[in-house]
C-alpha cells in the first residue's frame, strides 16, 4: 500500500512539474497556443447575422490597461488590397503576414523598436512598416517573404537625442495609387519649463527608396502626425498641431498642401481657434477625396471642416462644442476623418475634462463617441452615438467599419467590437462584438477585421484578450 | 529511509559522465553567465530545457529526478508567487485581490495585497534563471566525482586547503543530510514530531535540536579528518600529480562557448549603454535588434 | 638497538588542560614488533599515538617535554609529512577518514601529495589494495564497500606511502566480528610477512591479545605495565582490575588459578586439565526449547515481509516472532541480515509489504510510542543542553508516564552520572553518550526497548551497568530486544537469542542452544563464546560464561557435578 502511494506521490509530483513547464511555454511562447478555427468561431455571432467569425488570432502579451490610463492600447491591422492576407503590428514589435483563416505565413521582429505605423503598397508586394526608435526608421518588407528590403531612417533628418530619450518616430503611412507611399516622421521635446520643441518630415518613396521629402531641405516646426494623398499622387496634405504655440514657428498654419510629384508647397490655411483652445490642433487629418477635390479635417476642439483643392474653406461644422458644466470645462475630442463616396464622414472621442484629461467629468458629452455624415455642402446627413470611443473607422466604399473601444465614462463593456454602417444612413448593418475594447479595425466588402486588446475594470477583473478576430460577410 | 547515493556522486558511462571535469565547470560557469545575462524568457526556457536534457544524457536516476523537479517546482512556483504578490514596478496588472484594502488592520496597514500579472511574469524569468543554475550544479555533483574536482580547482590554481575544503563539504554535505534525517528520526522515537506543528516556537527549538547533534558530529568529524589527511601528508609542498590531458576537441568547444559568452556580454553591454542613452551606435542597429528579441 | 620509536621522559600536556595526558613516557618500539595497546578510557593511548607521526606537536596544541625519536629523528624537528611516511596512523571510524568516492583515488591521495607521477601511483595503489584483500577494487565506489572493507580501505590509504610503523587508534571497536577478524589477518599479515611494525590501542584484547607480540597497558597517563604477551596472559589481573576484556580462556585460567600461556582454547583446556583431571564428566545439559508463548504477548510479528527495492531482494522474508512481556532478547546475525530493518519495523518507523508487526494487541502502522528505541549511533539522538533535560525530555513530549519526584535522579545515579546534570551530553566520552541515551530512553518508561548495538565500543564495567538498567527493566515488566555482534555478551545476558540471516530466522532459541549449533553459527557469520568452546572441550558442557566454567571444574574437582 505505501509502495503503492509512493508511486502515486510520484507521479503526481512528475506531472505537476509537467504542467508547469507546459504552462509556462504555453505563456512564453504564444504561437504555441492554437488558433481557434472555425469551430469555436462559430459559436460567436454578429448581433445581426451578416457576419460569421472565421478566426481569433492570440498576439501575445500586452500591457492591459484600465479605464483611468491615458489612451487606448495601439492597433495596427490592414488587410491587403487584393483582400485575402492581412498583416498585424503588435505592441510586442511583431509584424505578422496573416492569411484569412489566420495561418500565419511570416511574422518578423523588428527588434527595439515599437512599430507605429503600417501600410500594404498598392499592388500588395510590399508592406511598409514604421517604427519608433533611435532611428526612426521606415522599413520597406518583401509581403511575400517576408524579408527586408530597405530602409530609411528619420534620424538622419530629425536627429536624436538618446540620453534624453527624444527619439524619431514614424507617425503614419499611406500609399497612393500609382505605387508610392508616404510617411510622416516626428520627433517632439518637452522641456521642463512645458516649451515644446518639434522636428517633422514627410518622405516619399517608391519600391526602391526614398524619392523625395516635404519640405526638401528643413524641418517643419510643429507636431504632425498625420498625412494623405490622392489616388493619382498629385495631392499630399498633412495638418499641424502645436501644444505650445508661438510666434517663434515657422509653420503655423493648420492644413498644408504639397505637390505630392514636385514636391512645392502649393497653400496653407490657417483655421480660426474657438475659446477658450489657444490652436487648432488636427492629429489625424485631413483626408483627402481620391480625386484630389476635396480636404476634410476634424480637430481635437471637437469640429470638422471642408476645404477645396484650392485650399478655400468650404464650411466648418461643430460636432462637439466644449461645455463649462458645474465648473469643469468638457468636451469631446474630434478624431478621425474619412471620405465615403460623395460623404465625409467624422468621429468623436470620449468626453474629456479639458484641465486635466484623468480627472473625471460630471456629465458625458452628448456629442462623444459619435460618427457624424455630411454631404459635401456640409448638411450633417446623420450622426449615430456609439457609445464608446471610436479608435478608428475604415471607409470600404459605401459603408463604414467602426472599431469601438473604451467609454471612460459610462465604462460600459457590452459596447466593445466592431460595427458596420451603412451610408449615408449610418444605419448598424451588423455588430461583432469582443470581450475587451477593439482598438483597430480593417474592412473590405467582404472581410471584416478587428483587433481586441485587453481591458482590466476598476474591480480589477481582466476582460478580453490582445487578439485579432477576422469575419466574414455570410453567404460568400 | 534516506537514501544518501542518491546524493553523491556515482560513476557511470555516459557522455556527462566521460566529459573531463574543466569542460563540465566551464559549461555550467558558461551557462550560469549566459542564465543571468537573459532577461527574455524565450532563450531562458531553451536554456532551461537544456539543462534537463542534460539530465536525460546522464541517464539520472528516478530518485534524482524527484528531487531536481522538487527542488524546481518549489523555485519555480516560490518565485513567481513571491514576485506576484511584492511586484512593485508599472505597469502591473491585478489579476486577483488576495486582501482587499478595505480589510481592518491588515488591508489597510498593506493596502491590500494583490496577484500581479507582470509580477508572475517577472518571477517566471526569476524561476528559470535559478532553476538552471540548480539543475547544471546537480548535474555537476551527480556526475563528477570530488576528487576530480579538487584537481580541477589545483590545475586552475586555486590555493590546496581551499580548493580541498571546497571539496570536502561538497562531498559531505549528503552525509549531513543524512544525519539530519536520522536525528529528525530519534526525535520522533522520543516521542517529538517537529513537523506537525504551526508554532514558529517549535521550529525554532526543533532547529537547534536538530543542529546540537549535527554539529556536534561533523566537528568530530572534521577532527578526525582534518588529523587523517594530516598524517597523509596534505598541503605538502610539490608537484601533484595532475589530471589526465584535457581532450583537444573539449578544450576547443570550451574555448568557443567562452568566446560565445564574451561576445554575449560585450553585446549585452552594448544594448545597456543604448538603453540607458549613453551610447548609440547606429550601425549596430542589427545587434541591437538581436538582443532586444532574443537576448 | 634503536628502535623504530623512541620515547625519552615524554610528557604532553592539552592546550585546554592542566594535567599531562602522557606521563613519563619511556619506551621504545622495535622494528617488527606487534604491540597491543589498552587501558581504561582516558589514559592517554590514543595521545601516545598522535605523538608518534608528529601530530603532536604540529598538529595539536599543547606542551610537549621529552622527545620522541621516530626512526632516529626528532619529532620537532621534522614535520608530521615527513613523519608520516615512517608511522602511517590510522583512526576509529573509517567513514571519519575517507572522504573520495572511490577506492583508488582514496588510497591515491597519499601519494599525490608525495608527488609521484600517475602511473607509478596506480602500480602502488593497485599493490596495496592487493595487501589488504581489496584487489581489483580500484575503481569502485567506496559507498558500496562494507564496514570492514572501508577499514581496510583507510589502512590501505596509510600503507600506501609505505610506511615502517603503523599506528592504530581502535581499528575493530565499531567492527562486527567477521570484519574485524578480516582486518586483524591483514595486519598480522603485514607484520609477519613484509615486517611492519604494529602498535594497535584497542579494548578488545580477547580478539588482539592473542596476535600481538607485546602488551603495553596505560593508565593515567603513564605505563603502568608491559611485557610480552606471554606475559600478558601470566598476568590477567592487571587487565582485570581495569574493567578490560580479557580473552574468555584466559579468564576462565585466571579464575582457576591457572597460570595460561596463551589465549588459545586448547592451551587452556590443556592447562586446565592437568591442574584438574577430573573435570571432563560429561553432564550434558539438556536442550531447552522455548515454548510459544500465547499470553503476555508484547511482540507478535507475523510472516513480515519488506524489501527497499521492489526489484530487489528480500529484506526481511517472512518473519514469524513472538515476544513474551519481560524478556530480554538478543537479535544477531550478519551485516546485512537485515536485524535492524527488523528493528524499525517494530517500532514503526517503517512499514512491510506483506504481514503485520503487533504491539500489545495493536498492529503498528506508523511510529509507535509504545517503543522506544536507542540507534546505533546514540551522537545523533542527544539533542538537548543538558543531561538532565536530555532525560526528561521524553516525559515533555509524548511521554506516557509522569515521572516520580527525583526519579530521573536515581536514573541518572544508576548510569554512573550523578553531578553531570548540567553538563553538555555530546561533550561526555562516547560510553557516557550511550548511557546517556538509554536512560532518556527508560525515562519515559515504554514498554518494548529496542537497542541497536549498545555495547560496541564499551568496556566490561560499562556493558555491565548498561546490562544491569536493561534487567531491572525486564524485571518491572519491559521488553528487550537488542541487536549484538557480541556473543560473550548475548550468551551471559540474553534469555533467548533470534539468529537472522538473509532477511529470515534461522534460530530461536536460548543461548546455550544457539551457541552449541555450528551450522546455525557459521551461516549467520558467528563465533560461539569461548567460554562455550572452553567448556566444551573439558566437559562436553556449554557454558556461557567464564563464570560457569569456573563453577564448574571447581565443582567437578569436588565431586559435586555427578549426576
Amino acid at each position: 500500500m505505501s509502495e503503492i502511494k509512493s508511486k502515486i506521490i510520484t507521479a503526481g509530483v512528475f506531472l505537476l512539474f509537467l504542467g508547469s513547464l507546459v504552462g509556462l511555454a504555453l505563456h512564453i511562447f504564444p504561437e504555441l497556443q492554437p488558433i481557434e478555427g472555425v469551430a469555436t468561431a462559430k459559436k460567436n455571432g454578429s448581433r445581426v447575422g451578416r457576419y460569421e467569425k472565421i478566426s481569433e488570432i492570440p498576439l501575445g502579451k500586452v500591457e492591459i490597461r484600465g479605464f483611468k490610463q491615458m489612451g487606448s492600447t495601439p492597433g495596427l491591422v490592414r488587410l491587403s488590397p487584393e483582400g485575402s492576407r492581412l498583416v498585424v503590428g503588435t505592441e510586442s514589435g511583431e509584424v505578422m503576414l496573416l492569411d484569412l483563416q489566420g495561418n500565419r505565413q511570416w511574422s518578423r521582429k523588428i527588434g527595439m523598436g515599437k512599430i507605429s505605423a503600417l501600410e500594404f503598397s498598392k499592388d500588395a508586394r510590399l508592406i511598409y512598416v514604421g517604427e519608433n526608435s533611435q532611428q526612426g526608421a521606415v522599413i520597406c518588407i518583401d509581403a511575400t517573404t517576408g524579408s527586408e528590403l530597405w530602409r530609411k531612417a528619420s534620424v538622419d533628418e530629425l536627429g536624436v537625442d538618446i540620453r534624453q530619450k527624444t527619439f524619431p518616430g514614424i507617425m503614419s503611412i499611406t500609399v497612393d495609387g500609382v505605387g508610392n507611399a508616404y510617411a510622416v516622421a516626428l520627433r517632439s521635446i518637452r522641456f521642463s519649463s512645458g516649451k515644446t520643441e518639434y522636428f517633422a518630415r514627410i518622405y516619399k518613396f517608391d519600391d526602391k527608396g526614398v524619392v523625395m521629402q516635404f519640405p526638401r531641405d528643413h524641418n517643419l516646426d510643429v507636431w504632425v502626425s498625420w498625412c494623405d494623398v490622392d489616388e493619382a499622387g498629385t495631392t499630399l496634405t498633412f495638418g499641424t498641431s502645436d501644444y505650445t504655440p508661438g510666434p517663434e514657428r515657422k509653420y503655423k498654419d493648420n492644413v498644408y498642401v504639397f505637390d505630392a510629384k514636385t514636391g512645392e508647397f502649393r497653400w496653407s490655411q490657417a483655421l480660426a481657434t474657438v475659446p477658450p483652445y489657444d490652436r487648432t490642433n488636427m492629429r489625424f487629418g485631413p483626408t483627402i477625396s481620391d480625386d484630389g477635390k476635396y480636404l476634410g479635417g476634424v480637430s481635437a476642439d471637437g469640429r470638422a471642416f471642408l476645404l477645396d483643392d484650392t485650399g478655400t474653406l468650404l464650411w466648418t461644422r461643430t460636432l462637439s462644442a466644449p461645455q463649462k458644466i458645474q465648473g469643469v470645462f468638457l468636451n469631446a475630442t474630434g478624431l478621425h476623418v474619412q471620405h465615403v463616396g460623395e460623404y465625409v464622414a467624422f468621429s468623436t472621442g470620449n468626453t474629456y475634462n479639458r484641465a486635466n484629461w484623468q480627472l473625471p467629468t460630471p456629465v458625458e458629452h452628448p456629442q462623444s463617441n459619435s460618427v457624424f455624415l455630411f454631404d459635401h455642402e456640409g448638411s450633417l446627413l446623420k450622426r449615430r452615438k456609439l457609445g464608446g470611443m471610436v479608435e478608428e473607422f475604415k471607409s470600404t466604399g459605401n459603408q463604414l467599419a467602426v472599431a469601438i473601444g473604451r467609454n471612460i465614462r459610462t465604462k460600459e463593456t457590452s459596447i466593445h467590437g466592431m460595427v458596420m454602417l451603412s451610408t449615408p444612413e449610418l444605419d448598424i448593418v451588423d455588430f461583432l462584438p469582443t470581450e475587451g475594447p477593439c482598438v483597430a479595425v480593417a474592412a473590405n466588402a467582404t472581410h471584416m477585421v478587428g483587433m481586441e486588446a485587453p481591458l482590466q475594470l476598476d474591480s480589477g477583473a481582466i476582460i478580453g484578450a490582445y487578439r485579432i478576430h477576422v469575419w466574414k460577410k455570410i453567404g460568400l | 529511509m534516506y537514501n544518501r547515493q542518491v546524493w553523491e556522486a556515482t560513476p557511470a558511462d555516459t557522455p556527462v559522465h566521460n566529459l573531463d571535469v574543466r569542460t563540465k565547470l566551464v559549461l555550467l560557469a558558461a551557462i550560469v553567465l549566459f542564465a543571468v545575462g537573459l532577461e527574455e524568457p524565450r532563450p531562458l526556457f531553451l536554456v532551461f530545457l537544456l539543462s534537463l536534457g542534460f539530465h536525460v544524457v546522464a541517464r539520472s536516476s528516478v530518485e534524482r529526478w524527484k528531487i531536481l523537479i522538487i527542488f524546481l517546482l518549489v523555485g519555480i512556483w516560490g518565485a513567481m508567487l513571491s514576485q506576484a504578490l511584492f511586484y512593485n514596478q508599472e505597469p502591473r496588472t491585478m489579476i486577483a485581490c488576495l486582501v482587499s484594502p478595505t480589510v481592518p488592520w491588515i488591508g489597510e496597514a498593506t493596502g491590500g495585497i494583490f496577484v500581479y500579472r507582470e509580477g508572475l511574469e517577472h518571477g517566471a524569468v526569476q524561476a528559470l534563471r535559478s532553476g538552471i543554475m540548480l539543475a547544471c550544479g546537480l548535474l555537476i555533483c551527480w556526475t563528477t566525482d570530488p576528487r576530480q574536482l579538487l584537481q580541477c580547482f589545483l590545475h586552475w590554481k586555486m590555493p590546496y586547503p581551499i580548493a580541498f575544503m571546497l571539496i570536502t563539504s561538497l562531498r559531505f554535505l549528503p552525509v549531513i543530510f543524512e544525519e539530519t534525517a536520522i536525528v529528525l528520526t530519534a526525535q520522533r522515537l522520543r516521542g517529538f514530531e517537529p513537523m506537525r506543528t504551526l508554532s514558529p516556537l517549535r521550529w525554532v527549538r526543533t532547529a537547534f535540536y536538530v543542529l546540537f547533534p549535527i554539529l556536534a558530529r561533523a566537528l568530530r568529524r572534521a577532527a578526525t579528518l582534518a588529523l587523517s589527511v594530516e598524517s597523509r601528508g596534505f598541503g605538502r609542498c610539490g608537484q601533484r600529480a595532475g589530471l589526465t590531458a584535457w581532450p583537444v576537441v573539449e578544450r576547443f568547444a570550451c574555448l568557443m562557448v567562452f568566446a560565445g559568452i564574451a561576445t554575449g556580454a560585450t553585446l549585452k553591454m552594448l544594448y545597456v549603454l543604448q538603453f540607458n542613452g549613453l551610447a548609440y551606435f547606429p550601425e549596430l542597429r542589427g545587434v541591437y535588434d538581436f538582443m532586444a528579441v532574443w537576448l | 638497538m634503536t628502535g623504530i620509536v623512541e620515547c625519552k621522559n615524554l610528557f604532553f600536556t592539552y592546550k585546554t588542560r592542566s594535567i599531562p595526558s602522557i606521563a613519563n613516557i619511556n619506551l621504545t618500539i622495535e622494528a617488527g614488533d606487534f604491540i597491543l595497546c589498552t587501558g581504561p578510557t582516558g589514559c592517554g593511548k590514543s595521545t601516545l599515538l598522535k605523538a608518534f607521526n608528529g601530530l603532536i606537536p604540529h598538529e595539536i596544541s599543547g606542551t610537549l617535554r621529552g622527545s620522541v625519536l621516530v626512526d632516529g629523528v626528532d619529532s620537532l624537528h621534522s614535520s608530521v609529512a615527513e613523519l608520516s611516511r615512517t608511522v602511517g596512523l590510522m583512526f576509529q571510524n573509517p567513514d571519519d577518514q575517507i572522504f573520495s568516492t572511490t577506492v583508488a583515488d582514496e588510497v591515491g591521495f597519499a601519494l599525490e601529495n608525495m608527488g609521484m607521477e600517475r602511473e607509478a601511483i596506480r602500480v602502488r595503489v593497485s599493490e596495496t589494495l592487493g595487501w589488504v584483500g581489496l584487489a581489483g577494487r580500484e575503481q569502485g565506489s567506496v559507498h558500496a564497500l562494507s564496514g570492514g572493507e572501508r577499514q581496510r580501505l583507510a589502512l590501505a590509504a596509510v600503507l600506501a606511502v609505505r610506511p615502517k610503523m603503523l599506528a592504530l587508534d581502535e581499528p575493530i571497536s565499531q567492527m562486527d566480528p567477521r570484519g574485524a577478524m578480516e582486518l586483524l589477518q591483514v595486519l598480522q599479515k603485514l607484520n609477519q610477512e613484509l615486517g611492519i611494525t604494529l602498535i594497535i590501542v584497542e579494548h578488545r584484547l580477547h580478539e588482539v591479545m592473542p596476535l600481538c607480540k607485546h602488551v603495553l597497558v596505560m593508565e593515567n597517563g603513564g605505563i603502568s605495565w608491559q611485557g610480552k604477551r606471554q606475559e600478558a596472559f601470566r598476568s590477567p589481573r592487571v587487565f582485570l582490575d581495569m574493567g578490560l576484556r580479557i580473552p574468555q580462556p584466559v579468564h576462565i585460567c585466571h579464575g582457576l588459578g591457572v597460570v595460561s600461556q596463551s589465549a588459545s582454547i586448547e592451551d587452556a583446556v590443556h592447562d586446565i586439565r592437568k591442574a584438574y583431571p577430573k573435570c571432563d564428566a560429561a553432564v550434558r545439559v539438556p536442550v531447552k526449547t522455548i515454548p510459544v508463548p500465547t499470553e503476555n504477548i508484547a511482540i507478535e510479528i507475523q510472516g513480515l515481509d519488506f524489501r527497499y527495492d521492489p526489484r530487489g531482494q528480500k529484506i526481511l522474508d517472512g518473519i514469524h516472532l513472538t515476544v513474551p512481556r519481560g524478556q530480554f532478547v538478543a537479535l544477531m546475525g550478519n551485516n546485512g541480515a537485515g536485524k535492524s530493518t527488523l528493528l524499525h519495523h517494530i517500532c514503526g518507523l517503517q512499514q512491510a509489504q506483506a504481514g503485520k508487526v503487533i504491539v500489545d494487541g495493536q498492529v503498528v502502522k506508523s511510529l509507535d510510542r509504545r517503543v522506544g528505541m536507542v540507534m546505533q549511533n546514540p551522537d545523533l539522538m542527544l539533542f538537548n543542553s543538558t543531561v538532565e533535560e536530555e532525560i526528561t525530555f521524553g516525559l515533555h513530549h509524548g511521554g506516557r508516564n509522569a515521572p516520580d519526584h527525583g526519579e530521573w535522579r536515581t536514573l541518572l545515579a544508576r548510569i554512573g552520572l550523578t553531578g553531570m546534570e548540567d553538563r553538555f551530553p555530546l561533550a561526555l566520552s562516547q560510553g557516557q553518550r550511550v548511557r546517556v541515551a538509554i536512560a532518556a530512553l527508560l525515562a519515559y518508561k515504554p514498554d518494548i526497548m529496542l537497542l541497536d548495538e549498545p555495547t560496541t565500543g564499551q568496556d566490561l564495567g560499562h556493558i555491565d551497568d548498561i546490562i544491569a538498567l536493561l534487567q531491572e527493566y525486564t524485571a518491572s515488566g519491559g521488553t528487550v530486544i537488542f541487536c549484538t555482534h557480541d556473543t560473550e555478551v548475548a550468551a551471559r545476558y540474553a534469555e533467548r537469542v533470534v539468529v537472522m540471516t538473509a532477511g529470515r530466522i534461522v534460530a530461536d532459541a536460548p543461548p546455550r542452544d544457539v551457541f552449541s549449533d555450528e551450522t546455525i553459527l557459521h551461516l549467520a557469520g558467528l563465533r560461539a563464546p569461548a567460554a562455550l568452546r572452553v567448556s566444551h572441550e573439558l566437559y562436553g558442557g556449554c557454558a556461557l560464561c567464564v563464570e560457569e566454567v569456573v563453577q564448574y571444574v571447581q565443582q567437578a574437582s569436588l565431586g559435586s557435578n555427578a549426576g
